[in-house]
């Protein structure tokens, strides 16, 4: 885990988008561990990521975030529906960001349960590695 | 209250140390001084504990005093604070709503403990973030719902009477609605029950008379639910008899069915040695205390084949008619067996037992008592992968061993029990009426496994029992007794509130594309005024998911509290230089 | 072609002393932590789980039960209480009890009644004929008729002895079949094993390598009468050393017609000397602290225990009573009771615990066999 990257000249910030019912939680168990990490790393919580129109993905990416995840409750989610939608609509993100030539590898929808401290960890290893490709 | 949406916002931010949680990371002093200079915030102080009763204190002076008129806390996670606070801004007279919680504890300080400049620094954009979101926040009001302080129970097995009688001594009515013409369900069905040994009749005997002692509860045998409407507090269920109930909230303990072997599953249906564990236990009940004699012919020496019907692989496995493996553990089967060959070494000590198991899952309390008992016993043990099942032969039952080495081990079998699994039972009718949330193992599924474990996503729905996920009986009981004490909190008073976190139409702004209707999964949430043409929701049957949100091009449709508005603002101030 | 059950077997082995082991859930712990327990000699686990199915062709000749010496380690992290390395003792006694034609081995070991009787029965035999031929001293005259029982005692001990040998020949033949290290003699050069086998007999090493913990750190110093394998050393290299002298006493006396008195006497003394030390610190180990190594004593142990430190003690007592050339009729009673004894304990060697210094050298050759490379033929 690479916990300077904020320090790094250019490097970028990290928007996770979390959910009440999972990860938001998730990110509170990887708190509760002391596990560390960087803190380019911003977590927003809402009730589901289904909520989000395309152009808000676009329009963080603009302001400068380096990348995005969205981390889902997966088959945890509460909400009947919501994943098949919010998965397609990532799908259409992809192709809007492709047509403006930007990365798709810097949005990255994956699941984190309130438990999963590991793959916490690594979603946001994995993003800080794009997130200095660009900076470089 | 005071009417806040005319003044102008004035916003507090108090930044806590949690002690050293916080500030020995985080440069709280910095983040107050930073904060103070950020539009709209009027006072900006740090404090060691804001949860304290002098914190609230302090919060509540503030807004007395007239100093302000939104409030943002920055410490630790909402989930352990936010109510709190939410309850201090009610006891300063103000919304609890124009309430903002950030958390600077388990995101930021405690996991960017070797970067304090790095930390201080998000910690100050969190705040503005958070500053921004209540700005743009309106003053919301918890929903409130009537009560109707009846509760439906549906399936009249041990769960579902437990549940009923549960429920009946919180005051609350009670109709049990059974579809078969006696309570009771599978504990008809055994002869004693682990872990404590008892005489299943005994129970069933108990539970019976205690109903019949209740006149709150009403049972209704021989009766189904035929049609559904409503929401939390105002359920209305029609029964099979055409008449119509008026229900606050229901509890599903519709129970399961027992796993039926594949067709020609070692060698099930063809070979008449070999049976199942629930037609064992019933030969045993029907002889009780006798030597097992199967066909005729006394039985010497006998073998178990755990996981039938449970843990199944694609590939492997005939699939379920939904096409499906049962691929869960079901969980009970194991403890059930062992406690069944502890009961045949009852009476014939010198029977030979073999036990081919895949794992052996004796969990609950006194369980791995049973499995010890039956090992000291002599039962042998062998242990076979999925990819190799033991093979059936005329007289015994051949098992690639994994505790020897997968050396193929030859059992003498005169009887072989498949140990068969626990499968939903009826209860697709419901699941479509009621619109219930199904797992991928299709049993019936809870809001949260650990935050929310006996009710379910659409409020007013609980859980106990079988229906929600195999369980012995100890925990069938538990879920019931769970789920009527969370009922009856739910019907104490006589509204319910929610959470106002729904879908709300600007109508100035809404079209009419109908684009919403189509992406809410929830019937009657969002729907087209006949008239007007646009869309309208529906407080109570709306989820809060924000699935129509994002598909209202003319942004007419915002989730309270949550609006995209208010994401985007804190965005920006996530992204914005310090 | 699969493994053939006996639910039988496990009741029968808890006869030679194995503890709880249909309790053994097959954690492997007991394998982890036993320090002489290799791939393709694996145990205690996969003799438990032979021993548990009752699969009996899978342990009659297994290696495995000889290559462990007892440290215990396996029984003190069992989780279940199952006394691992009291199975192992318990299968080494069934394997030695297998190899009794007669079937006495069996009842040997499994009814301690039986044991003492034979024993008792034994004694009187032995205990008749030298009082017969040593009549005279203890008895009046008229008791026994001198030593004109002599000649019949010295045929009927012919006999008995030839009996023996053909019995110890049989048993040989057993262990040779059931341990299936003929085949292994073939396409295989054996003089590498047999010194191997040599070595080990000499110094015992993997006995000692059994008390260095799996983590491979050698344990702080014991005192010399904890050390088991000294203990051992000293038991079976007294025991050889007595065993030298006597045929040394023999040959001088019997074939060179002349008594060559010390090198013989020297010879025994120390041996027996170290003999005496070790069997002493090996009872002293079992009574004082049971918790090392074996727990359990039974009969059969116990008697081999008991026969060899009477031995020892009474051996020394003739020996001054020799040197001193004192005469007096407890001398007597010592000596036969010494005598006697000892026919005893070379009668009975083949059916009691002392079989393994037959077996435990033989299963030692057939393991090393194993791990000789086939000569590749070119």
């Amino acid at each position: 885990m690479d916990i300077t990257a904020s320090t790094e000249a250019g490097s970028k910030k990290i928007l996770l988008i979390t959910t009440i019912a999972s990860s938001y939680t998730g990110a509170n168990t990887v708190g509760q561990a002391r596990a560390q990490y960087a803190p380019n790393t911003y977590i927003l919580r809402v009730p589901d990521p289904v909520m989000f129109p395309e152009s808000f993905y676009l329009r963080t990416f603009e302001k400068g975030f380096g990348g995005i995840v969205i981390m889902s409750s997966g088959s945890d989610c509460p909400y009947e529906g919501a994943y098949p939608r919010l998965s397609a609509r990532v799908g259409r993100v992809y192709q809007l960001m492709r047509e403006k030539g930007i990365a798709t590898n810097r949005l990255k929808l994956t699941t984190v349960c309130t438990v999963c401290k590991h793959a916490f960890l690594k979603e946001i290893d994995d993003m800080q590695t794009v997130v200095r490709g660009i900076a470089a | 209250m005071t009417d806040h949406k005319t003044e102008t916002p004035k916003i507090g931010v108090y930044i806590c140390h949690c002690g050293g949680n916080i500030s020995d990371t985080i440069d709280v002093k910095r983040v107050a001084a930073t904060l103070a200079e950020y539009p709209n915030v009027e006072i900006s102080r740090e404090y060691p504990f804001m949860c304290s009763d002098a914190g609230q204190k302090m919060v509540i002076e503030d807004i007395q005093a007239g100093r302000n008129n939104r409030v943002v806390i920055a410490a630790c996670s909402p989930m352990l604070h936010e109510l709190t606070f939410r309850k201090t801004l009610e006891r300063a007279d103000l919304n609890p709503y124009l309430y903002e919680h950030v958390n600077i504890r388990e995101q930021a300080s405690w996991v960017h403990k070797a970067d304090h400049e790095g930390a201080t620094d998000k910690a100050i954009r969190l705040a503005r973030a958070g500053v921004e979101k209540i700005l743009r926040q309106d003053e919301l009001e918890s929903i409130q719902v009537d009560a109707t302080k009846h509760v439906l129970v549906i399936g009249g097995g041990p769960a579902g009477m437990k549940a009923a009688l549960d429920s009946a001594g919180r005051g609350l009515r009670v109709t049990l609605v059974e579809k078969s013409d006696r309570l009771g369900g599978h504990l008809h069905d055994l002869d004693t029950v682990y872990p404590s040994g008892l005489k299943a009749s005994k129970i069933l005997g108990r539970l019976l008379n205690k109903i019949k002692a209740t006149p709150l509860i009403t049972v209704a045998l021989n009766t189904t639910v035929t049609g559904w409407e409503g929401f939390v507090g105002n359920f209305s269920a029609t029964l099979s008899d055409q008449s119509v109930l008026k229900a606050g909230a229901v509890i599903l303990s519709t129970g399961y069915d027992h796993v039926i072997p594949a067709d020609g599953e070692y060698e099930y249906g063809k070979d008449p040695r070999v049976t199942t564990l629930p037609q064992l236990i019933e030969h045993m009940k029907s002889h009780a205390g006798q030597p097992l004699v199967w066909h005729g012919k006394a039985i010497k020496s006998m073998a178990f084949i755990h996981c039938v019907g449970s843990r199944q692989k694609e590939g492997v496995h005939a699939p379920q008619a939904d096409g499906k493996v049962n691929d869960y553990c079901s969980r009970v089967c194991c403890t059930a067996a062992l406690h069944t060959i502890n009961a045949i070494q009852e009476i014939q000590p010198e029977l030979n037992i073999y036990d081919c198991y895949r794992d052996i899952r004796t969990y609950g309390r006194g369980h791995e008592e049973i499995y010890t008992k039956a090992s000291k016993n002599g039962v042998v043990f062998l242990r076979f992968n999925e990819d190799a099942p033991p093979e059936i032969k005329s007289a015994s039952v051949v098992v690639k061993d994994v505790l020897t080495w997968n050396q193929e081990v030859e059992v003498p079998a005169d009887l072989v029990v498949l140990v068969t699994g626990i499968k939903q039972g009826a209860v697709d009718e419901l699941v479509s009426m009621m619109k219930l949330p199904v797992s991928a193992d299709r049993f019936l599924q809870e809001a949260h496994p650990k935050l929310r474990p006996v009710e379910v996503a659409n409020n007013g729905f609980y859980l106990a029992g079988n229906c929600q996920a195999p369980m012995d009986l100890v925990e069938s009981a538990a879920a019931a007794g769970a789920a009527s004490s969370k009922i009856a909190a739910l019907l104490s008073k006589d509204y319910i509130p929610l959470d106002p976190y729904v879908a709300r139409v600007d109508a100035d702004k809404c079209t009419g594309c109908e684009a919403c209707l189509t992406e809410c999964s929830y019937t009657g949430a969002i729907f087209q005024n006949p008239t007007t043409r646009k869309a309208e929701v529906n407080a109570a049957l709306c989820k809060g998911c924000g699935a129509c949100v994002a598909v209202c091009e003319p942004r007419a449709l915002d989730l309270a509290g949550w609006s995209i508005d208010q994401m985007e603002a804190m965005v920006d101030a996530m992204a914005a230089e310090v | 072609m699969s493994i053939q059950l006996d639910p039988t077997f496990l009741p029968d082995l808890a006869k030679y002393g194995a503890g709880d082991i249909s309790a053994c859930f097959h954690c492997g712990n007991c394998t982890a932590v036993c320090n002489l327990s290799e791939e393709g000699a694996s145990f205690p686990r996969k003799m438990i789980r032979f021993a548990q199915l009752g699969a009996k062709s899978e342990l009659i000749g297994a290696s495995e039960p000889w290559l462990c010496y007892a440290c215990g380690e396996c029984s003190t992290t069992c989780p279940r209480q199952a006394e691992p390395a009291e199975f192992m003792a318990s299968l080494r006694r069934w394997q030695i009890a297998q190899l009794d034609p007669t079937g006495m081995g069996k009842l040997w070991f499994k009814v301690p009644a039986f044991a003492l009787l034979v024993t008792m029965a034994l004694m009187g035999v032995f205990g008749t004929l030298m009082v017969s031929i040593h009549g005279s001293k203890v008895f009046p005259q008229w008791v026994f008729g001198g030593t004109a029982a002599y000649e019949t005692i010295h045929h009927v001990g012919m006999v008995v002895g030839a009996l023996l040998v053909a019995l110890l020949a049989a048993s040989f033949g057993l262990l040779v079949k059931r341990s299936g290290i003929l085949p292994l003699l073939k396409g295989r050069k054996p003089w590498s094993a047999f010194k191997w086998l040599a070595a080990e007999m000499v110094t015992m090493k993997r006995h000692g390598d059994c008390e260095i913990s799996a983590d491979g750190v050698v344990p702080i110093a014991k005192p010399a009468h904890k050390d088991h394998r000294l203990v051992h050393l000293a038991m079976m290299w007294g025991f050889i050393g007595l065993g030298v002298a006597t045929t040394l006493d023999f040959l001088f006396i019997f074939f060179l017609g002349f008594e060559v008195f010390y090198p013989a006497r020297v010879i025994g003394t120390i041996a027996g000397a170290v003999m005496l030390w070790g069997v002493s610190a090996a009872i002293w180990r079992r009574i004082a602290d049971p918790k090392s190594g074996t727990r359990h004593t039974n009969f059969a142990d116990a008697w081999v225990l008991a026969f060899l430190w009477i031995l020892a003690v009474t051996g020394f007592w003739l020996e001054v009573v020799v040197t001193l050339k004192a005469h007096h009729v407890v001398h007597d009673w010592v000596l036969i009771l010494h005598a006697a004894m000892a026919m005893e304990f070379v009668l009975l060697f083949g059916m009691t615990k002392m079989a393994h210094v037959l077996v435990r050298p033989f299963m030692l050759l057939k393991y090393k066999l194993e791990r000789t490379p086939m000569e590749t033929v070119d």
